[in-house]
């Protein structure tokens, strides 16, 4: 009979064996047992007085059975016996004592696997499959495969679950089997374990496999490869860190001959890349293989920002920290902490005798702990720990005073005043309870209670009372207040600010003087009574800190006493004036006193007769200024100021006035004037005496008035006026000088048909002359103005030079003057294009179709464009007359019609280049007899302005001859003819047409 | 306060070893004395049960808070005795209440900074104080109370008038 324990240590298995096989077939087998918790020496019969119980046993044939006892104590001892029950006759064994730890045995090891240790040997390591509680012994077997000997080597094992493997053997093909027993006790070996391949072991191993890190830190990985069971050299394995970046040569080296090491200096926290949390490392050949395994380091941010706090009371200290949710994915954090009896040690350090304080998690990662109660004075070293199946992080500790991190109450019974006299912005309050230290305070304020007003911000300079004054600008504002403060010494905080206090407003001091006044008096025809009203303007703000509560009329008549009527509202009073003088005195009052500076004014009936004012003129500077003038009459001393009144006449408006010092002579005044509306200003001197006699004006003054040395009237109004007369006076020399330039290079009538009963002294002569052509343009943009023309013209005598370049409507020879007797046309009006062209040329206007004109030239011998009159491909042979393209097209493959009466010739049917007009409408003579050609030249943009008209190098020739006529046909002649009939009265004159755009539709059209 | 059996000069050897050696300067002890020492006053104004107009008979468990009639003025070693015994006492008080709690862990405070300070002024080591007669904590927990926080306020009263000046041992 053999009995153990199974590894799992939840069954004793005991195995019999029969001796004699031929027992009866109807034997049943029970093991009856009883436990106790005597020891094994101690036990004896007497403990079978307890509990016997029985398990029976399994026999599978004749020759063995097997008891199974479940759960059995393993500090038990147990005492069994075995019962044979054959044919009813039942047999006992002897009596047995066992106690289980005595005969346990162990799970077979499983897990077989190598791995990489930290100093670069491979280790085969192995684990049980169940915990037990004692430790184990080991055994290892290594076989040579068959064929490689029998031999076995045993190597014995303690305690470890690994064992190192040296290179010989990791080449061999070797397989191991590990087994185990008890190491302190009586046991059983475990069965073998599954057998491990040494050549079929891991291909990659790293050291360490997996780890945890934190960032900053440095750390060193190991690898060994194996290619098909055969060792990869070190220095032939480079690294890369997630199969994306390869790490530098530089952080590798050779720890031995098959182990590469690589170091990461300055790790930092992993990311988390979709589900991996890690970064994965790889060991790979150099030629860029790399197996699939790697190892995994895990990298945590263990910079934790710890600050504390401790409330006013001085009972609770609450400690934030927020944590990076990567890390939060990777493991668990706590906060830990350690209190000192008192301070805080210069390096504080993390304690075996910490405590963990339960944090809440709050928004975005951060936590919060509270401590309450607290001991103020004691050190509080704190630091955080990271939980991770692979080991545990501390973040550097920080240690915190909680008498140090206080966040005061707010200061209490806040007041806030605007003295008087001193107009300061006094701030008084009480230091809040529990504030043990020295503070320090700052006070916010702002004028107003408008959210949008900004805080201005003062700090209290220290010592700090209860109290502050701060120096403001305006005193007759409420002013909100808040003060807060901090503790002087340690990294404390500020408090909130206070509950806000306002100021009042309030008198800060009497008026400075009373307010100027006026009178205007109205008489009573019928009661013949005089009233007088007197009008005062409202101090300003400077004058009464902060308010005028009433004023007060003061008045004195000769020889009765003064009295005083007082006037709460308003800035008028009106009273009846009774005698010849009456002395009116207005004073201003508020709470703080009585103005000691008040302006008094006599009314006199006598004074008002004194004619002091000699002249009264008012200038209108413009709809917001008058300036008001006056002399005076001489030997009229005593004056002590002016009133100014005015008014509105035709509007029902209030009198205005103003007082002038006496020295004054003229003065602005701003008013919005409506420059249609009549005023009317009056000057009164005021004497000592009395009011003098007024003179008034009720109409502004024409001309200059000398302004002194104030404005600026003086210097502009005289170049105002001189740039005015200059402007006139260009404007006219100008016209003069173009009338006269005009005219002279007008055709002169008598010598041109067409121009016959045109009268060109009249200005409207030329203006039709220079009016836009009455048929539409084929072209745009179209005509030019007049004035446009006049503008760019420029009119001089041929003077039968060539243009250069791509000149515009340039033939090289123009007509000279003796040529102009061949036609009046030609002969008096030389229109010289080259003025035309060249602002072609300079681009002016490119833009907007360009100036086109006509001209006449002779047809005599020596123009250049005559003599080649009789080029085969001539004028003639490209001109034709408008509305007939057809025939157009049978002359000149590069003639369009344009329009009536002009035809847009491309010279020499060069695409792109200049377009011609022609035009014979006016013509009173046969063309063909006078040789007459009507001649346009246009650009068609800035990008074809190198336009041409007529090139004599080209052999194209744009001016017809009579001669050149015979090859047209008599259709053509007949248009011709009829086109060339006169018009009404409408002279030919140079037309000025753009068709920059037609034209060059005209050319696409070709 | 859990265990004020345990020596004070011990906590005082506690409190330099954990300051790591760096000269702790008696200016600043004696300033963070006497705050704690005002804050506590504060403290027991705020828990004050009752005003003490009547004189209780039947305390003598409780300590007085002022000095000895005619005694000689109390220097820090009273103090701390006369601390340890209070902070026994209100150790003792029923229930969980956090300010006494608070007050408790003040005391303790207290008594280690006046330690410091007594050990900076080069004052004997203070010995353990005389076990107190019995207090009737279960009889009459609110008296006791009472009595208690009044007393410890004046004895508090003497320690920040003592810590003016340059404070005896």
């Amino acid at each position: 009979m053999e009995c153990w324990i199974r590894g799992r240590l939840d069954l004793l298995v005991c195995n019999l064996q029969l001796l004699k096989l031929d027992l009866r077939a109807d034997l049943k087998v029970n093991l009856l047992y009883s436990g106790s918790e005597l020891s094994l020496g101690a036990a004896s019969t007497s403990s079978l007085q307890g509990t016997v119980r029985v398990a029976p046993c399994a026999c599978r044939d004749q020759a063995s059975c097997q008891c199974l006892v479940a759960t059995p104590g393993l500090n038990h001892t147990y005492l069994l016996w075995l019962e044979m029950v054959a044919g009813g006759t039942a047999l006992g064994s002897p009596l047995m004592a066992l106690q289980p730890t005595d005969i346990v045995k162990p799970e077979a090891p499983v897990k077989l696997h190598l791995e990489l240790a930290e100093k670069g040997q491979v280790k085969l390591c192995w684990s049980n499959p169940a915990p037990l509680p004692f430790p184990l012994q080991h055994q290892v077997r290594i076989s040579a495969p068959p064929g490689h000997g029998d031999s076995q080597q045993m190597l014995q094992v303690v305690l470890e679950s690994s064992m190192a493997l040296d290179n010989a053997l990791l080449d061999s093909p070797c397989s191991v089997q590990v087994r185990s027993r008890n190491l302190r006790g009586p046991g059983f070996w475990s069965d073998w374990s599954t057998p491990y391949n040494l050549t079929l072991g891991a291909q990659v191993l790293y050291f360490p496999a997996r780890t945890l890190a934190r960032a900053g830190s440095s750390l060193s990985f190991l690898c060994t490869v194996r290619n098909r069971s055969q060792p990869v050299a070190a220095r032939e394995l480079v690294w890369w860190l997630n199969l994306a970046e390869p790490l530098p040569a530089s952080q590798t080296s050779v720890l031995s001959s098959r182990v590469s090491r690589v170091t990461l200096p300055e790790l930092r926290a992993s990311q988390p890349r979709g589900s991996f949390l890690y970064s994965a490392l790889y060991c790979c050949h150099q030629s860029r293989q790399c197996h699939h395994t790697y190892a995994e380091l895990y990298v945590v941010d263990m910079d934790f920002n710890i600050s504390c706090e401790t409330d006013g009371y001085l009972t609770k200290m609450t400690c934030r920290w927020s944590a990076n949710p990567t890390t939060l994915l990777l493991g668990s954090l706590q906060l830990r902490y350690h209190r000192s009896q008192i301070y805080c040690s210069d390096f504080p350090s993390p304690s075996p005798n910490s405590e963990v304080k339960e944090c809440l998690l709050q928004r975005n990662h951060s936590y919060e702990c509270t401590f309450q109660p607290i001991f103020l004075l004691s050190g509080y070293t704190l630091w955080i720990e990271f939980k991770h199946s692979l080991g545990t992080l501390q973040s550097s500790p920080t240690c915190v005073i909680p008498a140090d991190v206080v966040k005061p109450l707010p200061p209490s019974s806040v007041g806030a005043e605007v003295t008087r006299n001193t107009g300061l912005l006094n701030v008084s309050w009480s230091q809040p309870v529990f504030a043990s230290r020295g503070l320090t305070f700052q006070i916010r304020w702002k004028a107003g209670s408008r959210e949008e007003v900004p805080w201005q911000l003062y700090e209290v300079p220290n010592p700090a009372g209860s109290w502050a004054g701060i120096r403001v600008e305006q005193l007759c504002v409420e002013y909100v207040v808040q003060v807060r403060c901090r503790e002087l010494e340690g990294s404390g905080y500020w408090s909130d600010w206070s509950r806000a206090a306002q100021t009042l407003v309030q008198d800060i001091r009497a008026p400075v003087q009373g307010p100027e006044f006026w009178r205007m008096v109205s008489e009573d025809p019928a009661g013949k009574q005089r009233n007088v009203t007197l009008l005062w303007k409202p101090l300003m703000q400077n004058d009464s800190l902060c308010s005028v509560s009433r004023y007060i009329i003061k008045h004195q008549t000769p020889g009765n006493p003064s009295w005083e009527e007082f006037v709460d509202h308003g800035t008028s009073w009106t009273f009846p004036w009774m005698e010849p003088t009456h002395t009116v005195t207005i004073l201003a009052m508020n709470s703080v006193g009585i103005s000691a500076t008040n302006s008094n004014l006599t009314l006199s009936q006598q004074m008002s007769t004194v004619d002091a004012v000699q002249s009264l003129s008012a200038y209108l500077v413009n709809s917001t200024c008058v300036v008001v003038v006056w002399s005076l009459s001489p030997q009229i001393p005593g004056i002590k100021s002016f009133v100014i009144e005015w008014r509105n006449l035709n509007q029902e408006e209030q009198m205005k006035w103003l007082r002038v010092p006496p020295n004054l002579r003229k003065y602005f005044i701003y008013d919005h004037f409506i420059l249609v509306e009549k005023y009317q200003f009056s000057l009164y001197p005021v004497f000592a005496g009395g009011v003098g006699k007024a003179r008034a004006t009720e109409q502004f003054a024409q001309g200059g008035f000398e302004t002194g040395s104030t404005g600026s009237l003086h210097v502009v109004l005289p170049i105002v006026f001189s740039t005015s007369v200059l402007l006139l006076g260009a404007l006219l020399v100008s016209h003069q000088r173009m009338k006269k330039l005009l005219w002279e290079d007008v055709p002169n009538p008598k010598n041109c048909s067409w121009a016959q009963g045109v009268n060109f002294q009249q200005p409207e002569t030329l203006e039709h002359l220079f009016a836009k052509h009455p048929e539409p343009m084929s072209c745009e943009p179209l005509l030019l103005e007049a004035e446009m023309v006049l503008e760019d013209i420029s009119i001089t005598r041929t003077s039968g030079k060539e243009e250069p370049g791509d000149f515009l409507g340039t033939d090289s020879t123009f007509p000279t003057p003796q040529d102009s007797e061949c036609d009046s046309a030609c002969s008096s009006s030389h229109f010289q294009s080259s003025s035309f062209c060249r602002s072609c040329q300079d681009g002016e206007g490119a833009a907007q179709g360009d100036l086109r004109y006509a001209t006449v030239i002779s047809s005599c011998a020596s123009s250049g464009l005559c003599r080649r009159k009789t080029g085969p491909r001539s004028c003639l042979g490209s001109c034709s007359l408008g509305q007939h393209p057809i025939v157009l097209g049978a002359f000149c493959s590069a003639a369009w019609e344009v329009g009536s009466g002009a035809l847009l010739v491309l010279p020499g049917c060069q695409p792109g280049r200049a377009l011609s007009l022609l035009s014979s409408e006016g013509f009173s003579e046969p063309w063909h007899e006078r040789s007459l050609c009507y001649l346009g030249v246009t650009a068609l943009d800035k990008g074809h302005r190198d336009l041409l008209l007529t090139d004599s190098s080209r052999g194209t020739d744009l001016l017809t001859e009579g001669e050149g006529l015979q090859h047209i046909s008599a259709s053509v002649k007949e248009f011709i003819q009829s086109s060339l009939k006169p018009k009404g009265t409408v002279p030919y004159v140079p037309q000025f047409r753009m068709a920059a755009a037609k034209g060059q539709q005209a050319t696409e059209k070709k | 306060m859990r265990c004020p059996g345990v020596s004070l000069w011990a906590l005082l050897c506690l409190a330099v070893a954990v300051a790591g050696g760096r000269p702790v300067r008696l200016e600043r002890v004696r300033a963070d004395a006497r705050a704690l020492t005002r804050t506590l006053s504060t403290r027991l104004q705020q828990l004050q049960l009752f005003p003490l107009t009547l004189r209780i008979t039947g305390l003598e468990g409780v300590p007085e808070g002022g000095p000895p009639d005619g005694g000689v003025p109390p220097g820090l070693g009273w103090a701390a005795q006369r601390l340890q015994l209070f902070q026994r006492l209100l150790a003792a008080l029923p229930g969980g209440d956090l300010r006494l709690a608070q007050v408790a862990n003040d005391l303790e405070n207290l008594r280690s900074l006046l330690a410091v300070l007594g050990a900076l002024l080069g004052c004997p080591a203070p010995r353990d104080p005389p076990a107190a007669p019995p207090a009737p904590l279960a009889e009459a927990p609110h008296t006791v109370a009472g009595v208690a926080l009044a007393r410890l306020r004046g004895c508090l009263d003497g320690v920040a008038a003592r810590l003016e000046g340059v404070p005896a041992c």
